[in-house]
């Protein structure tokens, strides 16, 4: 039987050496270094719309600089979704308000994400409160996902129609080839074509018809033109009238000269003709009041003064 | 002598000296206006004697004279009605009667005969009686024996004989020319109605001849009606049926085709001849319509 001596000791030495070699391999993970490293706390508000795969651990970088990492990503109960991040404190003075946040992938399209700052110019971040607006980036798939879509609402419709014109148009080709419609018996019958002929051939006479009434019209005319009582006649006569006209419209203007005198001696006598009427009123009744007066006169056997008139008509013109 | 001489002197001084009172003022223009209203009546113009006594009425209201307001508010209300203006007439007669009111003196019993007469002529019959009664009333002989006639009338055509009978008893002593035949008038329609319609008749006759001796040919023309109903009642169609026509020619030659036309209707029902019926036909479409009427505004 094996006998260990000094086992307590051996074991106690195996201890130590694991703890040495883990605090080795710590330091040299460079953990122990995190820890203890001064670091800014920065809360990045992200968009409604999606974190764009941005997970606690994520990368932030300054520049394309490493400066910092996600710590944790909150889905506030109000709705709003924030990440919480620890910046280096060398990467601070790069990070101002007018500092904006996109959440990136590594690759473009596939990768990791991470959170890339832009170099800020404004004024300087409170880093008591600090807090900045995150977008996320639009990736190209998703772009050219959306085009296609566009071009496929596009295309198809205008393939449907071409389907439907096409499909037209051999139910037409076929109709025609059948001699169904107009055109198409044009096409398979000469009947309408015989028949168009023959009314063609109708209009001969008409034609003739209408050579022979152009010819009267035209003979016409020029009887017109030559006979005594045709369109010279009549042109001359109404250059008589015109001339009668034009010697009575100067005699009117000579006329006219004449009118405001006319005016003026007309005005002055009717200016006269109210008062002219005053008076023939007042004489008329002058000579109302002596004729009465001489009625009652006892000499032209009248009877004294005479009875005093009614006003009011007598009763007796009150006609039912 | 020389006490009896100054005494002498003493009473004639005042006889030389005394010059007769100055003339009361008169207003020429109302004169003129009345003056002009009466002569165109006389001359058988009432449309234009009703504007002159318009003129003198608001010359009247100008002056407030209470007297000469009701005697032009009178002579237009006349005038009016003798231009076939019931409507109007019985405006004026009314506007007038408040006038005399509002200034404290009473409306006389002609004015108000007027009034009645409108009334009549646009078919209040009841309210014509009413008031041609407080005319009967009054102290106005003449106006009081027209407002007999009147109800005389106004009780013909409502069916009451004893008011017709009362009537014709206040027209027993006609006063005028106008009157009696006021009086035939009447004793015509009583006549016609106890079925006398040959007396009726030679009544209506008498009547219309002095109507037309007294130039009143709107009365004669409904005396001239009424022998047509009586010659129709006792079956001499033909011969009222020429009296109709010929009260309805009087009445349309005076601008009443609101008379004429019944008369017309009548006379067409009556004919037996076709040149009667034509005669009556033609006058009845030479009447001016309803729209033309002035009685009719």
């Amino acid at each position: 039987m094996i006998r260990l001596r000094h086992t307590d000791e051996w074991v106690g030495l195996m201890v130590i050496a694991a703890v040495l070699l883990f605090l080795g391999a710590m330091l040299e993970a460079g953990v122990l270094s995190a820890w203890f490293r001064p670091v800014a706390h920065l809360r990045i508000v992200l968009p409604q719309s999606g974190v764009g795969g941005l997970s606690a651990g994520a990368d932030v970088q300054v520049l394309g600089i490493h400066a910092g990492t996600v710590g944790r990503v909150v889905l506030n109960p109000n709705g709003q979704i924030y990440a919480e991040a620890d910046i280096d404190r060398q990467a601070e003075p790069f990070i101002r308000r007018d500092s904006t946040a996109v959440i990136r992938r590594t690759f473009g399209v596939a990768g990791a994400a991470y959170v890339d700052i832009s170099r800020g110019t404004g004024a300087p971040m409170d880093w008591r409160y600090a807090v900045i607006d995150a977008t996320t980036e639009v990736a190209p798939t998703d772009t050219l996902t959306a085009m296609l879509t566009r071009v496929q609402q596009k295309v198809f419709p205008v393939l449907d129609d071409a389907k439907r014109t096409m499909d037209a148009l051999a139910a037409l080709a076929t109709g025609l080839q059948k001699g169904r419609g107009t055109i198409g018996e044009l096409l398979t019958e000469d009947t309408l074509a015989r028949e168009t002929e023959q009314q063609i051939a109708g209009l001969a006479p008409v034609i003739a018809h209408l050579n022979d009434a152009a010819t009267g019209i035209d003979q016409l005319a020029q009887r017109a033109a030559s006979s005594p009582q045709g369109a010279p006649e009549l042109l001359n006569r109404a250059d008589a009238l015109l001339a009668n006209l034009q010697s009575a419209s100067r005699d009117l203007a000579r006329a006219a000269a004449a009118l405001p005198a006319i005016s003026r001696n007309l005005s002055a006598a009717t200016t006269d003709l109210p008062a002219l009427l005053t008076q023939s009123q007042a004489t008329a009744a002058d000579m109302q009041r002596l004729v009465t007066q001489l009625r009652s006169l006892w000499l032209l056997g009248g009877g004294g003064r005479a009875p005093a008139e009614s006003r009011r008509l007598p009763a007796s013109q009150i006609e039912p | 002598m020389k006490p009896a001489a100054a005494l002498l002197a003493t009473l004639l001084l005042p006889a030389c000296t005394a010059s007769p009172p100055p003339a009361k003022p008169e207003d020429a223009i109302l004169q003129r206006e009345s003056a002009a209203g009466n002569l165109a009546f006389t001359l058988e113009r009432p449309s234009e004697a009703a504007a002159q006594y318009e003129a003198a009425l608001q010359r009247a209201e100008a002056r407030d004279d209470a007297a000469a307001i009701g005697d032009y508010g009178y002579d237009l209300a006349v005038a009016q009605l003798a231009a076939n203006q019931p409507k109007q007439a019985l405006a004026s007669a009314r506007t007038t009667r408040t006038a005399l009111v509002r200034r404290g003196a009473a409306a006389f019993p002609a004015l108000i005969l007027v009034e009645a007469t409108a009334l009549y002529r646009l078919g209040d019959l009841n309210e014509a009686d009413s008031l041609a009664a407080e005319v009967e009333a009054g102290n106005d002989q003449s106006a009081a024996a027209g407002a007999a006639f009147l109800s005389g009338l106004i009780a013909d055509e409502t069916g009451d004989p004893s008011g017709l009978d009362a009537a014709l008893a206040r027209l027993a002593h006609p006063q005028s020319l106008a009157q009696s035949a006021d009086a035939f008038e009447l004793a015509a329609r009583r006549d016609l109605r106890d079925g006398r319609y040959e007396t009726a008749a030679s009544e209506a006759a008498r009547a219309a001849d002095i109507r037309r001796a007294g130039l009143d040919y709107r009365g004669m023309a409904r005396a001239l009606a009424l022998q047509g109903a009586a010659l129709a009642a006792s079956g001499e169609t033909t011969r009222a049926a020429d009296l109709y026509i010929q009260a309805a020619q009087s009445a349309a030659a005076q601008g009443d085709p609101t008379a004429a036309r019944p008369w017309l209707r009548r006379a067409l029902a009556l004919a037996n001849t076709p040149a009667l019926r034509q005669l009556a036909r033609q006058t009845l479409a030479s009447l001016p319509t309803a729209q033309d009427d002035p009685s009719q505004h």
